[in-house]
């Protein structure tokens, strides 16, 4: 049975999932539609009921084509190991899981304090005078950063020290952003409705 | 007490294991695999199998071939374990031995 030969129903089914596929690959597109038109040619020969009833079952095909566009890109960024990649694709699917949301807001805070540290070892050299830690009236530390337009009343702390270890924050809260991106990306496939 | 939604999370953390069990026991394609499973109470959805084996299939767990059966109109995919497949399905049989355990036993009070 060809796609022309699909009772309407399917033939318009089998078009629709193939046009809303049209981001993989043209191989991986033609052998997910030749799949499902097969699975949905063996339905139809059982009967119209049955051939409903599948389509029910399948979803919409928005929504099956969802399913493997989601699994596709995530699984093409795990592979090529990037965490902010791999952050973008789980913040695209964040609108419809919990789990994609508690991970891709992990993500967001690890990239953003890493990068938060990286500006701080970076701008030192450029504006020694605005960056560094200060302590407070009671002794502890009142400011660690970037800071403009405040002026403290105490020495800043660290002077150039200060960028060793904000390089070594910078770093290993990226190294753990990623780590969390990959085991996130890995479980929500997992998981993955 | 609407219990749709538990149930619907039960299902899709067993799918994997289902699948890769009905595999172990031979080659399937995509509609024997759903009449298995709904002949165990169908764990597995239509909608959901197929985005399910294909990504098995890309992470290597799964190897396919397609097959024009005799007396059918098109080609089937035939899905089989690969040695990783065969590897993760003895692993997870294993952890799902020691779930269901903890698990009768929290939940029935059995020792």
């Amino acid at each position: 049975m060809t796609p022309t030969e699909f009772p309407e129903d399917a033939a318009t089914y089998i078009a629709q999932l193939e046009r809303e596929l049209a981001a993989m690959p043209a191989e991986d597109r033609k052998r997910i539609v030749q799949e499902i038109g097969g699975h949905l040619a063996e339905r139809a020969e059982i009967g119209p009921q049955m051939l409903h009833a599948t389509i029910v079952q399948l979803g919409t095909p928005q929504s099956l084509a969802g399913s493997f566009l989601d699994d596709w890109a995530l699984s093409g960024a795990l592979k090529r190991g990037s965490g902010l990649r791999i952050l973008w694709v789980i913040l695209r699917r964040a609108w419809r899981s919990f789990a994609a949301i508690a991970i891709g807001t992990a993500g967001v805070l690890l990239y953003l304090f890493s990068g938060a540290f990286a500006v701080v070892a970076v701008m030192k050299p450029i504006t020694p005078r605005n960056v560094g830690m200060w302590a407070g009236p009671d002794g502890g530390i009142a400011d660690f950063g970037l800071i403009f337009g405040m002026s403290h009343s105490s020495p800043e702390l660290l002077g150039w020290w200060v960028i060793p270890p904000s390089l070594a924050a910078a770093v290993l809260l990226w190294m753990a952003a990623g780590w969390v991106m990959k085991r996130g990306g890995r479980l929500l496939l997992r998981t993955a409705p | 007490m609407d219990t749709t939604s538990w149930q619907t999370q039960l299902r899709k953390g067993a799918a994997e294991l289902v699948i890769l069990a009905i595999l172990g026991r031979g080659e399937r394609y995509g509609l024997q695999i759903l009449e298995e499973t709904a002949a165990a109470g169908g764990v597995v959805t239509d909608g959901a199998l197929y985005p399910l084996l294909n990504r098995l299939e890309r992470e290597g767990k799964l190897a396919a071939r397609w097959s024009l059966d005799e007396g059918v109109r098109h080609p089937r995919k035939y899905y089989r374990l690969t040695p990783a497949g065969e590897r993760l399905l003895a692993r997870m049989r294993q952890l799902w031995a020691e779930f269901r355990k903890t698990i009768t036993s929290i939940v029935e009070g059995e020792p």
